[in-house]
């Protein structure tokens, strides 16, 4: 075929020779589309069978995962205030709580402060970021040791859950003229957090 | 060389590039090289002019094929021309010319034909035949009358030692008409034959982007179908996230109550505390004992703290003749359990 070939005169080599090369660009596109659609489909395909499946099973457990999902909001309930509350309303009535706790514990609310830590704002603070606004409220209180640990008994078995971040507690200085010093009674400052689900 | 096409494009002429390929495929079609007229192409039956007479059944069995007359030897004359291979887009001006320069008739008195008969070097040979229109003339009366109504294509052309060389201008082109048939035929086929190897080598494509509209198709019913039951899941995930978030927060934050009572039991009565503070795991405390190292000790003893260390040194305060201190530790792991 090449002894062929080289013998062809020159213009008839070059006709043939486009001819050719025509032919072959014209099959080799055609094979490269076919093989195009072809990964294309399987790839689509690889790509919904698992989702289909996945989709299946979700069908086949759906009570269970009603049930879950039931059971999650529940305990989530538990642990956070709903998105659906206002940051700034549920954050001041944790506010009244507290204040509330204090006094029926028998402590003397010296001052408390509100504030509002956005998901952005506790990137940098441990735990909870990103899911969840922190509404935190310090609180300057007086009173004896009972009713600290009455105060914090209560804190503890609030719903939606409570931590207490720091504590700082000191003895009361009382001044001479109050007279009956006594050693029982403290000044205490803490920040107590409670979470909400963010937006 | 007269009638070049003027084809240009951006200031080129691309008139020698036409003419090469229009020489090019003249080679393809009817080249010896080649093969393709040899390939397709009837075979051509050749009769002496001076035995056409003598034959008068050839016409009846020769039907459907082409035939060409050989002109007798003693009415040709023939000569030989050399030329580049490169000039080969020029040969008809080249035979033409050489034909002029050489015929003993005057141009309108004479007619000719050319073939390439070696290639070889570099160079063309090309073998020319010169005949005188009268005699040529005649030489198609004898045919026609030879072949009378049988519609048989006829053409004049000359034997020379190399070749048959037919005579321009004396030529029918029913001749070519199986040539181009075959040719025609042949080309179909082989579209045919692609067509058909396309279609099965993409049958495999078809049934797979079939299969995959199909799983399309059923990806669609099934998320319409299922809407609800993953925005239930999706809500589960978020739930669990959060829930697992959330346990994460509560417990990394000591519940400072039994903290408290901890320390509280652990303080021997002759120890007074005036501040306790806890954060981030790290218990501070100050306050006013007999041996102050005693409490640090009891403190390191209890096992409840980790680190216990005073950051500043014990003093005596003398107006209650006790130690004061400060104390830092961390709340331990076991203290918590």
């Amino acid at each position: 075929m090449k002894v062929w070939f080289d013998r062809l005169p020159l213009e008839a080599r070059w006709v043939i020779g486009a001819a050719l090369a025509s032919v072959s660009a014209l099959i080799l596109a055609f094979l490269v589309e076919a093989m195009t659609m072809l990964a294309d489909s399987l790839q689509e395909r690889g790509r919904h069978e698992p989702r289909i499946a996945r989709m299946l099973g979700y069908e086949a457990t759906a009570r269970e995962l009603q049930a879950s999902a039931r059971e999650f909001s529940r305990a989530l309930e538990t642990l956070a205030y709903p998105e659906t509350d206002d940051a700034n309303t549920a954050g001041a009535r944790l506010q009244q709580t507290l204040r509330g706790f204090a006094e029926e514990s028998g402590l003397i609310v010296a001052g408390s402060q509100l504030a509002i830590i956005s998901p952005e704002d506790s990137e940098e603070e441990k735990g909870a970021d990103g899911l969840f606004d922190q509404l935190a409220v310090d609180l300057s209180l007086d009173g004896p040791p009972l009713a600290l640990d009455a105060f914090l008994v209560a804190v503890s078995q609030h719903a939606p859950a409570l931590a207490t971040v720091s504590i700082d507690i000191q003895r009361k200085r009382r001044s001479r003229r109050e007279g009956n010093e006594t050693l029982e009674f403290l000044t205490i400052r803490l920040r107590v957090v409670a979470l909400r689900v963010a937006a | 060389m007269s009638d070049l096409n003027q084809l240009d494009l951006f200031g080129l002429d691309l008139s020698r590039l036409y003419r090469r390929a229009m020489l090019g495929v003249h080679q393809v079609l009817w080249g010896d090289e080649v093969g393709l007229r040899a390939w397709f192409a009837p075979a051509i039956t050749y009769h002496r002019l001076e035995d056409i007479s003598e034959t008068e059944s050839v016409a009846q069995e020769s039907s459907g094929v082409s035939l060409q007359v050989l002109l007798p030897d003693s009415q040709v004359l023939g000569t030989r021309l050399t030329l580049p291979a490169s000039a080969e887009i020029f040969l008809d001006e080249a035979v033409t010319a050489h034909v002029q320069s050489h015929s003993p008739f005057a141009n309108e008195e004479t007619c000719w034909g050319s073939k390439i008969i070696d290639r070889s070097g570099g160079s063309l040979s090309v073998e020319i035949i010169i005949v005188a229109r009268a005699t040529a003339d005649a030489a198609a009366s004898a045919c026609r009358q030879w072949l009378g109504s049988a519609a048989v294509p006829f053409g004049l052309s000359v034997e020379t030692s190399h070749a048959y060389v037919p005579v321009n201008g004396y030529q029918d082109t029913r001749s070519e008409e199986p040539y181009f048939r075959n040719l025609k035929r042949f080309a179909l086929r082989l579209a045919a034959g692609i067509a058909g190897i396309a279609f099965i080598s993409a049958i495999p494509v078809i049934w797979s982007w079939q299969t995959a509209e199909h799983y399309r198709e059923l990806l669609h019913e099934t998320e319409q179908r299922s809407a609800e039951i993953v925005k239930v899941r999706e809500a589960l995930v978020e739930a669990q996230e959060r829930v697992s978030e959330a346990n994460e927060f509560f417990s990394s934050n000591e519940t400072y109550r039994p903290w408290l009572h901890k320390v509280a039991a652990i303080t021997p009565d002759e120890v007074y505390l005036y501040r306790l503070s806890i954060k981030n795991d790290l218990l501070t405390v100050s306050g006013l004992a007999v041996n102050a190292a005693d409490y640090q000790a009891g403190l390191v003893e209890s096992a409840l703290f980790v680190d216990v260390t005073a950051p500043a040194a014990f003093t005596l305060d003398n107006r209650v003749n006790r130690e004061s201190f400060t104390l830092t530790m961390g709340l331990s792991a076991q203290g918590e359990q």
